[in-house]
């Protein structure tokens, strides 16, 4: 059984009298334990695919299962747990709370559950992710490629199903970039996760199990 | 070019502009409204003002003709209203002329009809109707005689004139010497008299000071008067010249001195023959040689037609004492009375003869300037300080001043606080706009034209919203308001508050400019990166805990709010600026309408009132009231028929602990208005009984009717005790006043009370006010104390009373000094009223005050079954004045009035039954509308500034949640993807919502306090439990609520999105 399956998903943004359809009856299932890649021109529509994939937004049309389950037929609340659970996001942007040290970001995911997470597990994200000595600093003091692996971290915390990363490396030099691909890349093998990751860089999509093309809102091959 | 941009940016974001324009616009409405609200109350007080008091400026009276034109050639005179005094009239007052410019500047009310036009036409003052026999109609030909005196003088000083004259004659006929000079010398036999009787040493002999003194003297009573009449008819006119004289004779025998008002001593009379004659002798005939004359009249009289009667003004003008016209006849009338009349007389000599003038000034400067310009040189120029007195500093001006400032900051800050979320929000657009190659001048630019539009949507339609509010909101308070106001524009001041809200919009945008203007090409303000870590002291170097605590997500947002302290200490404040300003408006309005709520609502005043000097009998009760009921706009009568100075015993008297106090520090001869004392010596006290005098406080005894709605409100008032209305009809049972109290401790318990405060009191108030004034006790029927205060228990329901009062009869022909004892029960007490008090108890605050039925006030009082039977009112007023004080009682009538009635025709109907039933009526009505209007005027005028502000302060709220919100988005975004839930994030906004009301509220309150402690501080404290406590909780509760929505309401909106579209650049 597959780990996501999406399930002839559209999806369409209207502004005004624009109507665009970013997403046209798209069905695709990922399994679990690899590495996807999701490539595409700008405005072929990704990233839609990628936050529909971690219920970051409904689509218009069509149905999203995770192993089996319609999520969006849950409730809000409920899709809000299953986010927090089994799905770890890394932006491109980072995302982290700039007012918490890099400690706390990364145990939030973890912290906002209710739950302590296990400090050997911890301990090897963040000698995984080697931001072992940053770890009482605050977002503002790293760098780019630190601010990502506090990211990552984040999004391993959880020990989530599945990592969606878009574009994680887009605001990071090439040698940093790479290196956050083989710190996602390996923490995935470590702990048996599913990795959904966008970019435009073909060098990165190479790297994974499968490449997932997008041309126009529909997924070619 | 530039316009286009700053216009294109606007419309690019409408939903800003649209706030900003709000906020301007709403700023620019409240400066318009504040502005006209305070021009319409100065103008419509200055309005009242001049029609009450004339808009005159200045006044030089009683002045001669000449002065007329040295004054007209002044400059600064606009108009100049001349009032030529013709004379006195019996009927009229005072006749006088006046001219066109007299009729502007009087702004005199014309009861009926108008101002006299040709020269047989007059109008009459309102208050000369009463001085006619009959009833004067506008269009009735009346005959005006017009008396100028020719000559007068004192009659003694004719008399002694006389005397002078026939001294030789006494003196040659009676033999007697040094007559003149025991005249001359009476000044100092006056003075030697005094002296004596201030000793006590005189003797009868020192009653005159020589025999023939008396003799001459009191002789002046033995001379004629002589009036001479001549007649004359000038066309129209007719003159009479009445001439007195007096004129003395010597009579055969001194004896006829006996006939003068005082007989001559018998030790005098030594010598006198017995044989008096009955009569005197005739006059005799005149002898113009032995003739003094007294006084020379011309009474000129002239028909002439009633054009109108004139609303009372001449004594409301701030004239002194200088007589003004109360009746009106043209320039040429005045002519035809003095000029074609008076002066053609060919009697006497009235060559010299010159009328004087009253100028009334209209200037074109303001009235203190021309007084204070002319003064020196018109000797006795007066300012008419009535219609412009000295306004600087008024409550009513520092408001508005208060309001524009207060707009002005709020304005600021919103302004401020708009553009800077703008600046924020467009940070690509100004980027881009450097891009290609904008200079910051240009930036400036696009900005300062962005204002310039903004104004220019904002302004007219904002002035359009204030004028057209102003008029309504004054149109609402004329009609539900009790009040008068009409809409005035101070142009000046409505200006200034515009020109003010201009400058504050470009002041708030100021700073947001200068950040507008470090935009760098990027796109973002750049912020400095935080030097300095949240949790101060935590080194970084130091070990990290892993198994930290769980941080739950209150936590995480409260770490959030210390993150962004700045902005949750703004929010905090202006949501307690609003709290604060509405609850201190509540507090401010409670003040202002503090005397009216006390001194009319609460003590339910009448609107007007009439006191009889006697009670009415019960079968013309009925008759008076139903007259008063017939005047249009009475809507209640309270008729209550009383007797006065009853002295009252009770058991426990001697207990009561506020009467010996005010005994105390009452003046001792006061002490026989309140209390027996031990000199009472009534004929018919014993031993056995002296007590009921000695030990009693005088007190008043109120009747009223069973059948009347009086009787059921009393039973209504009732603390304790239940009334047997059958017992009550027949006098056994009362019902007894006996109000609250309160000692005041404290240090300053031992205030001398000032004479002035003394003599302003009467029998009833005395004991309230002088207790109160010397801070020994505060006495209340005021329901609102009834918690705090405390209550007489020396007499309850069920004692007797014992009601000593004195008989005032007569025995022969002397008075008798008898009481006459009267005893009943007690049915109930009334130790406050419940709401709303009974008039006039609640205000005179008599302690104590007997209510009974009218029988009752018969067998205490018996002649006052009859009324004032068939004596005349002078008759009764001469026998109360000496010899029967209390015995014919009182009748106190009190009328309410419905306030849409017509204030004239009722006060003109009340006083006709006023004058039917020789009675005066008081009235009440311009006290109460004073009091109301002031209250009204300031508690409108802090209400504006209340809702203005608090109304601004809550919109800069809304956009700063709305903007705070808006950059949260990405964070929330982020936190919703992390897995915080839709409820979590309402949960937990809503308790912010209500943490920052309780801040808001807590600390309002707190600067409550504060206000109340300064305000407090130098007066008499109020009692904070009269304050309307429940709409203070009532507002509190809303402004809770509303601070609580306003928070937490924008957060649902965003959280329905979806989390990515709160990240709104991810995968950016």
């Amino acid at each position: 059984m597959s780990l996501l399956r999406l399930e002839n998903v559209s999806k369409t943004y209207i502004t005004g009298d624009l109507k665009v359809e970013a997403l046209k009856s798209v069905n695709l299932e990922i399994e679990k334990g690899y590495f996807y890649a999701i490539i595409g021109k700008s405005g072929s529509g990704k990233s839609t695919l990628l936050h529909i994939l971690g219920a970051l937004d409904r689509p218009t049309e069509g149905k999203l299962y995770l192993e089996g389950e319609s999520v969006f037929d849950k409730t809000d609340k409920e899709i809000t747990i299953l986010r927090r659970r089994r799905i770890g996001f890394v932006f491109q942007a980072y995302n982290l709370l700039p007012e918490h040290t890099v400690l706390e970001n990364i145990l939030m995911p973890a912290h906002l559950d209710g739950k302590k997470p296990d400090e050997n597990r911890l301990k090897e994200i963040i000698s995984a992710l080697d931001i072992e000595d940053k770890l009482a600093y605050y977002p503002d003091e790293l760098s780019g490629g630190q601010r990502q692996r506090v990211a990552i971290a984040r999004a391993l915390i959880t020990n989530p199903a599945i990592i969606l990363a878009d574009e994680p490396t887009g605001n990071l030099d090439e040698k940093t970039g790479q290196e956050v691909i083989d710190l996602i890349k390996q923490s995935a093998e470590m702990f048996n996760q599913t990795i959904v990751l966008v970019t435009h860089d073909m060098d990165i999509a190479k790297q994974a199990d499968r490449i997932i093309r997008i041309v126009d809102g529909r997924i070619m091959n | 070019m530039l316009r286009k941009i700053a216009v294109s940016g606007m419309k690019g974001r409408k939903k800003d502009t649209l706030i900003l324009s709000f906020v301007v616009g709403l700023s620019f409405v409240f400066t318009i409204l504040a502005t006209i609200f305070h021009a319409s109350s100065e103008g419509t007080k200055l309005e009242q003002r001049t029609a009450m008091f004339g808009s005159w400026d200045a006044a030089y009276l009683n002045s001669g003709k000449e002065m007329v034109e040295k004054i007209k050639e002044k400059e600064e005179i606009e108009k100049l209203g001349v009032s030529r005094i013709l004379g006195n009239s019996p009927t009229l007052g005072v006749v006088g002329t006046i001219n066109d410019d007299l009729k502007d500047l009087g702004n005199f009310t014309m009861y009926e009809g108008r101002m006299p036009e040709k020269d047989n036409e007059i109008a009459i003052e309102l208050s000369r109707l009463s001085y006619f026999q009959s009833d004067i109609k506008v269009g009735d030909t009346i005959p005006v005689e017009i008396v100028i005196p020719i000559y007068e003088r004192d009659w003694y000083e004719a008399a002694r004139e006389q005397v002078i004259r026939v001294i030789p004659e006494i003196e040659k006929r009676f033999g007697y010497k040094n007559i003149l000079y025991e005249m001359n010398n009476f000044p100092i036999w006056l003075r030697e008299f005094e002296e004596k009787e201030r000793k006590g040493e005189l003797t009868d002999r020192d009653w005159y000071p020589t025999d023939w003194f008396s003799y001459i003297y009191y002789g002046l009573a033995n001379s004629y008067r002589r009036n001479v009449h001549s007649l004359e008819q000038f066309n129209d006119t007719k003159l009479v010249i009445k001439t007195s004289y007096v004129q003395m004779f010597v009579p055969d025998n001194y004896s006829y001195y006996r006939f003068s008002p005082y007989s001559i001593p018998d030790e005098v009379e030594t010598g006198l023959p017995e044989d008096l004659p009955e009569e005197l002798p005739d006059e005799g005939p005149i002898n113009p040689e032995e003739l003094s004359m007294i006084s020379q009249y011309a009474h000129i009289t002239r028909n002439m037609v009633v054009t109108g009667i004139i609303q009372n003004y001449s004594n409301l003008w701030d004239v002194g004492d200088e007589p003004v016209a109360s009746a009106f006849v043209t320039e040429e009338g005045g002519k035809a009375f003095i000029e074609n009349g008076f002066l053609l007389t060919e009697e006497v000599d009235v060559s010299d003869f010159e009328t004087t003038y009253n100028l009334f000034i209209g200037s074109n400067i303001p009235s203190k300037e021309f007084f204070n310009k002319y003064e020196g040189e018109f000797e006795g120029l007066r300012r008419n300080t009535y219609a412009f007195p000295e306004t600087s500093g008024s409550t009513e001006s520092t408001l508005t001043y208060g309001i524009l400032a207060a707009i002005f900051i709020a304005t600021v800050f919103a302004v401020f606080q708009i553009y800077l979320t703008q600046t924020r929000r467009r940070t690509r657009r100004i980027a881009l706009l450097k891009s290609i190659g904008a200079v910051n001048g240009q930036i400036i630019r696009v900005l300062i034209w962005e204002v310039v539009y903004l104004l220019s949507f904002t302004l007219p339609i904002s002035a359009v919203i204030g004028f057209g509010l102003s008029k309504l909101i004054i149109l609402y308070m004329n009609k539900y308001g009790n009040t008068v106001l009409n809409l005035h524009i101070d142009y000046k001041l409505t200006l200034l508050g515009i020109g003010l809200g201009i400058f504050s919009v470009f002041l708030g945008m100021i700073v947001p400019m200068i950040m507008s203007l470090k935009v760098p090409l990027t796109g973002t303000i750049s912020t400095p990166p935080r030097k300095k870590p949240i949790i101060k002291g935590k080194l970084k170097t130091k070990p990290v805990d892993l198994n930290m605590k769980v941080q739950s997500f209150s936590r995480i947002y409260l770490r959030n709010l210390r993150y962004n302290k700045g902005k949750t200490l703004l929010t905090a404040s202006l949501y307690t600026i609003a709290t604060a300003v509405l609850l201190g408006t509540i507090f401010l309005s409670f003040i202002f309408f503090g005397d009216y709520i006390d001194n009319v609502i609460v003590k339910d005043k009448p609107s007007y009132g009439y006191e009889l000097n006697h009670a009415l009998t019960n079968r013309s009760i009925p008759e008076f009231v139903d007259s008063i009921y017939e005047v249009e706009g009475v809507t209640r009568v309270e008729l209550y028929k009383a007797g006065e100075h009853a002295y009252l015993w009770h058991e426990n008297i001697d207990k009561n602990e506020i009467y010996p106090v005010f005994k105390e520090i009452l003046p001792r001869n006061l002490v026989e208005e309140h209390f027996g004392t031990d000199d009472s010596d009534y004929v018919n006290l014993d031993k056995d009984n002296s007590h009921l005098v000695k030990d009693s406080i005088v007190t008043n005894i109120y009747t009223i009717d069973v059948e009347d709605p009086l009787y059921t409100r009393f039973e209504a008032s009732l603390s304790i005790g239940k009334l047997d209305k059958e017992k009550f009809k027949t006098g056994e049972e009362i019902i007894l006043l006996i109000p609250l109290f309160e000692k005041v401790e404290g240090e300053n318990s031992e205030v001398e009370i000032s004479e002035d405060i003394i003599s302003n009191t009467n029998q009833k108030n005395r004991m309230e006010v002088l207790l109160r004034n010397s801070n020994k006790y505060n006495l209340s029927y005021d329901f609102r104390y009834a918690d705090y205060y405390l209550k007489d228990e020396t007499i309850s329901v069920g004692d007797t009373i014992y009601l000593t009062i004195p008989t005032e009869d007569m025995a022969g022909e002397l008075p008798t000094n008898d009481v006459r004892f009267i005893e009943t029960k007690v049915a109930g007490i009334i130790y406050y009223f419940p709401e709303k008090g009974i008039w006039p108890f609640a205000d005179t605050v008599e302690n104590p005050v007997v209510i009974g039925s009218y029988n009752f006030l018969g067998k205490a009082y018996p002649a006052t079954i009859f009324g004032k039977g068939h004596l005349t009112t002078e008759d009764l007023n001469y026998l109360i004045a000496s010899i029967y004080p209390t015995k014919f009682g009182k009748t106190y009538v009190y009328i309410y009035v419905d306030k849409n009635a017509n204030e004239i025709d009722v006060d003109v109907g009340l006083k006709r039954v006023g004058r039917e039933y020789e009675v005066k009526l008081t009235n009440y009505i311009e006290e109460n509308n004073k009091i109301f209007g002031k209250s009204l005027n300031m508690t409108a005028i802090v209400t504006l500034l209340g809702i203005s502000v608090a109304l601004i302060t809550l919109i800069i709220l809304y956009n700063t949640t709305l903007s705070k919100l808006e950059q949260e988005r990405e964070r929330i975004g982020i936190l919703q993807a992390l897995g915080v839930t839709e409820g979590q994030f309402k949960g937990l906004y809503l308790i912010s919502g209500f943490g920052y009301g309780l801040f808001a509220l807590i600390i309002s309150h707190i600067l409550l306090a504060l206000a109340v402690l300064i305000t407090f501080i130098s007066g008499r404290p109020k009692p904070l439990y009269l304050y309307p406590w429940k709409l203070h909780a009532f507002v509190s509760i809303v402004v809770f609520i509303i601070i609580t929505l306003t928070y937490f309401m924008p957060i649902r909106k965003i959280i329905k999105n979806q989390p990515i579209d709160n990240i709104r650049n991810l995968g950016r």
